[in-house]
């Protein structure tokens, strides 16, 4: 599994092709946090926006793609799950273990 | 001046954070520009895209004992004319904004006190009273919701309450 300076370079390109669809898309000014009016919007503007939150959520809310991890071994099996130890969320669980049975938890 | 130094010394090993010819650069997505220094001031940025490392930036700026002052962000385009009594209401409105107002009083950072000593070097107060009255139109403005039967705001009950003697504190600033 990568770390996670890669899986938040590649958040970032993601983000980055989401945002574009909106770019000079708009027929009227678009407004920004600041509440300033820019003509064309550039891929600032949309920061702190409704489209940056949308595009920065890794999962959607329909039904085949409401489990989907998008950087991990398991992000193409939705419902049958593979629990190998180079998962994350296979070491999620020993680690709940490990802490119950030092009684952190 | 090292505009190295304006970086927070927790951030100086961030790459994120970076020092370009005039300004301080903060990168999301793009970098975004914080500060720059002209005539022994630091102007800042007020940007609500990047809330927090203003903020940030703000503390380390009060506690190094520099002068600092507000500035609209559209003004880093160097396209833009730079309007000083854009300011004030920029100023008023990111005040009212939530987020921005909590983690301002989290640093014990006197906003109105910074704002009152803009106006006297800088614009009149005239213009800062006109500013304010736009903005506290905004945020006592309220609909009636059917449904429910209630008034609803479109900001919090703290802010409103804040605005009502607001004023009132910028005159005691003022005199003081």
């Amino acid at each position: 599994m990568r770390g996670r300076a890669w899986r938040r370079f590649k958040h970032e390109i993601v983000v980055k092709k989401r945002l574009s669809r909106h770019m000079h898309s708009n027929w009227w000014a678009f407004q920004n946090i600041n509440k300033s009016y820019c003509g064309e919007s550039t891929m600032i503007d949309f920061l702190g926006t409704k489209e940056y939150f949308i595009a920065k959520t890794l999962t959607t809310e329909k039904h085949d793609t409401k489990n989907k991890v998008k950087f991990s071994p398991n992000k193409n099996y939705n419902y049958w799950r593979d629990h190998t130890n180079e998962t994350r969320e296979y070491q999620k669980k020993v680690f709940r273990i490990i802490l119950k049975e030092n009684g952190l938890i | 001046m090292d505009l190295y130094k304006l970086i927070p010394k927790k951030q100086r090993h961030n790459r994120e954070w970076s020092v370009g010819k005039d300004y301080v650069f903060f990168k999301k997505l793009h970098n975004v520009p914080l500060c720059y220094f002209k005539d022994g001031i630091v102007w800042v940025f007020l940007d609500l895209r990047i809330q927090r490392q203003v903020v940030d930036l703000i503390h380390h700026l009060e506690n190094s004992n520099l002068k600092f002052y507000f500035t609209h962000p559209e003004f880093s385009n160097p396209g833009e004319e730079f309007n000083i009594n854009k300011i004030p209401l920029h100023c008023f409105r990111c005040y009212a904004d939530s987020k921005f107002y909590k983690s301002i009083k989290k640093i014990d950072f006197d906003f109105i006190e910074n704002l009152v000593n803009f106006t006297k070097e800088f614009s009149d107060f005239e213009t800062l009273l006109l500013n304010f009255k736009i903005v506290q139109k905004e945020v006592g403005k309220k609909w009636y919701d059917y449904w429910s039967k209630k008034d609803i705001w479109d900001y919090s009950e703290e802010i409103r309450e804040e605005f009502r003697t607001l004023w009132r504190e910028i005159q005691i600033n003022n005199i003081l």
